[in-house]
C-alpha cells in the first residue's frame, strides 16, 4: 500500500566518513501516515542520522537494493528539494537554528527560500506565529527570547511552509519541564488540525509514552517496535540496552513484584489509577 | 552588559524614526561631505543650527548624545589643539619655538572643533534611531547597482543579518565562558600584559570552537529549511519610502542652498 506509509528506508546503511562502522546499519523502515512515532536509543545509537537522511542532508551507502521514499518520492539528488518541502525538522538547540534577526523573518525564512511572494508572506507568517502562541512576539529579538519560545518560533517557521511531516529532532532535550510541556501540546494540537505525521527523536522517555509507535535503535539496528504498551512491558530489554521506562510503568512492575496482580491490559495511568481505586475498595 | 553592544539602539516615536533607513544613511553620508561647504561663521552657525535641530527632533536626552561623543573626545580636543598651535597667519599672539597661536589658528581649531562634533552628533542620531539590522537593509540596498559587477550582494546581505543576529549570541556564550574559566580559577583582569594575553586563551579555544559548531548546526538547520543560494529567494522584509523622507530631503536641500548662498567666495 503506497499511500499508508509515508516513509520507508529499504535496506538503508550508513557510514560516516573516516569511521569504521556504520551509523545505520541495514535498517528498514516504515512509518505510517498521520502517525506519532517515537524513536529511541542510547547516545549514539544512529538516531539523529536517521533524520539526516530522510531529508537529504545525508546520503546513505550505495548499494542495488537501498532507496528511501517520502510521500511517494524517492529520494534521489533530484527530488530531495521536493523532499525537503515535505519534512520539516526542529532541532535540539533553539539558539543555532534561529537565522531570521526577528521571529517573523526567522518565520518568513523557509518562504523566502521558496519564493513566495511578499503579500502571502505577511499573511502566512502572521497566521503560523499565531498558530504557536507567539503573536505577542513578532518583531522580538531571539536574544530576548526564552529556549522554550525560540522552539515555538522554529515550529511556525516548520509549518509556515507546511510540511506533511514534522520531525523533532531532541528538541525538547534542552528545555526546561514547562517548555517541553508546552512544544508538545503544541505539536499535538497542530498535528490533529493538518493531519501531520510527527516523528520524535527523545531522550525523554515520557515523550515516548504518548507516541502511537515506539521504535528501539541501538548501534544502528532497529531492535524493537511497537505500541508503547508494548515496548515499555518489556523491561528487561530496555534496561540491557540502558533505556529507562515511564513511571505508571515502572509502577506497574513493582506493584507485580509485590504480589499484586495487575492484569496485562491495564497499562495507561489513567487505567492504573482507576484499577487501583477500584482494588482499594474491594479489599 | 549585552544591551552596549547592540549598536545602541534606543527605541523612540518621533519623525526620525519614522524614515526609512536607507534615507538616514544616506543623509548621514551627504552629511559628511556638505560639512565642508562650511567655511564662515554664517555657514557654521546654519549647520550647526539644523544638526542640533536633528538632534532634538530625535526627542532623546542629551546624555545619549553625550555617550557618543565621549569616547571620541580626546581625539578631537588632540585635533583641535594642533590646529591651535601649527596654524600661522593673521595677527600673531604669542610665539614660543615652532608653537604660535594666532588668530587663523584660533579660528580654524574651533571649525574643527564643530566639525567633528556634528559628524559624530549625525552619526550617533543615525545609530540610536536605527535598528542594525534596519542599517544592514539599507546598506544592501545602497550595495545594490554592484550586481551588475558580479558582487554577489545576496549573500553578503544574508552574511550581515546572520553576524547581527549572532552578536549578542556570541557575547552570552563569552560570558558565559568567563564566568566558567573563572570558576576554575582563570584569572582575566589582573597582570602583566603578557599574562592577561595568555589568560585569553581559554576564553578564545572554546569560543572558536562553539562558533564553528554553531555555523555547522545553523547550516544544517538552513538547508534543511530549503536554502539553497541566494537565487529565487524573495525577501520578507521590504523597505518603504514614506512622506517623512521626503521632509528629510527637503531639509537637506534647503540647507545645502543657505550653505551656498552664505558660503565666502
Amino acid at each position: 500500500m503506497p499511500n499508508k506509509n509515508i516513509i520507508q528506508l529499504h535496506n538503508v546503511t550508513f557510514t560516516y566518513p573516516g569511521s569504521h562502522k556504520a551509523a545505520i546499519d541495514n535498517l528498514n523502515l516504515n512509518i505510517e501516515k498521520g502517525s506519532w512515532t517515537t524513536i529511541i536509543g542510547h547516545n549514539g545509537s544512529g538516531k539523529s542520522t536517521i533524520t539526516r537522511l530522510i531529508n537529504g542532508l545525508l546520503v546513505p551507502d550505495k548499494s542495488d537494493d537501498t532507496y528511501i521514499e517520502v510521500d511517494g518520492i524517492k529520494l534521489t539528488e533530484d527530488t530531495v528539494w521536493d523532499i525537503r518541502d515535505r519534512v520539516g525538522i526542529v532541532f535540539q538547540n533553539p539558539d543555532n537554528q534561529f537565522v531570521g534577526a526577528t521571529v517573523a523573518d526567522d518565520v518568513a525564512f523557509g518562504l523566502e527560500n521558496r519564493g513566495v511572494p511578499h503579500q502571502e508572506m505577511q499573511k502566512i507568517v502572521s497566521e503560523a506565529i499565531k498558530s504557536v502562541g507567539m503573536s505577542n512576539y513578532t518583531n522580538m529579538e531571539p536574544s530576548n527570547l526564552s529556549g522554550g519560545q525560540k522552539q515555538r518560533v522554529a515550529i511556525a517557521g516548520v509549518l509556515a511552509v507546511k510540511p506533511k511531516i514534522i520531525i523533532l529532532d531532541e528538541s525538547t532535550s534542552m528545555l526546561d519541564p514547562e517548555g517541553r510541556e508546552q512544544i508538545l501540546t503544541i505539536i499535538k494540537n497542530l498535528k490533529e488540525q493538518n493531519n501531520l505525521t510527527v516523528i520524535s527523536i527523545t531522550h525523554d522517555i515520557n515523550e515516548a509514552a504518548i507516541a502511537d509507535e515506539v521504535i528501539v535503535l541501538n548501534d544502528g539496528k532497529l531492535i524493537s517496535k511497537g505500541t508503547p504498551k508494548v515496548i515499555f512491558t518489556k523491561d528487561k530489554l530496555l534496561h540491557e540496552l540502558g533505556l529507562d521506562i515511564p513511571f505508571e510503568f515502572k509502577l506497574r512492575q513493582k506493584l507485580i513484584e509485590k504480589d499484586i496482580s495487575i492484569p496485562n491490559d491495564i497499562q495507561s495511568e489513567k487505567e492504573l489509577v482507576k484499577y487501583l481505586c477500584q482494588l482499594n475498595s474491594t479489599m | 552588559m549585552s544591551k552596549i553592544l547592540i549598536g545602541r539602539y534606543i527605541p523612540g516615536d518621533s519623525i526620525i524614526y519614522k524614515m526609512d533607513p536607507r534615507g538616514k544613511l544616506l543623509a548621514c553620508i551627504a552629511f559628511i561631505f556638505i560639512i565642508f561647504l562650511a567655511n564662515n561663521w554664517i555657514t557654521y552657525a546654519i549647520i550647526t543650527l539644523f544638526s542640533l535641530f536633528a538632534v532634538f527632533e530625535t526627542k532623546l536626552k542629551p546624555k545619549v548624545f553625550w555617550d557618543g561623543i565621549k569616547p571620541l573626545i580626546w581625539l578631537i580636543l588632540f585635533t583641535s589643539l594642533l590646529q591651535l598651535l601649527f596654524t600661522t597667519g593673521g595677527h600673531i599672539y604669542w610665539k614660543w619655538l615652532i608653537f604660535t597661536i594666532s588668530s587663523f589658528g584660533i579660528i580654524n581649531a574651533i571649525y574643527i572643533f564643530i566639525r567633528f562634533t556634528l559628524i559624530i552628533l549625525i552619526s550617533t542620531v543615525l545609530t540610536v534611531t536605527t535598528m542594525p539590522l534596519e542599517i544592514a537593509d539599507a546598506m544592501e540596498w545602497i550595495l545594490t547597482p554592484l550586481k551588475y559587477l558580479k558582487v554577489p550582494v545576496d549573500k553578503i546581505a544574508l552574511v550581515m543579518s546572520i553576524a547581527l543576529r549572532f552578536v549578542p549570541t556570541l557575547f552570552d556564550e563569552t560570558v558565559k565562558i568567563m564566568n566558567a574559566q573563572r570558576s576554575r580559577g582563570a584569572d582575566f583582569n589582573d597582570g602583566g600584559l603578557i599574562k592577561r594575553a595568555k589568560a585569553i586563551a581559554p576564553l578564545l579555544v572554546p569560543l572558536f570552537i562553539s562558533s564553528l559548531q554553531t555555523a555547522v548546526d545553523l547550516a544544517t538547520a538552513m538547508e534543511s529549511r530549503g536554502y539553497r543560494g541566494s537565487e529565487g529567494r524573495t525577501k520578507f522584509r521590504v523597505l518603504k519610502w514614506s512622506k517623512y523622507d521626503l521632509y528629510c530631503l527637503g531639509y537637506f536641500i534647503l540647507l545645502v542652498g543657505l550653505l551656498l548662498i552664505f558660503r565666502a567666495k
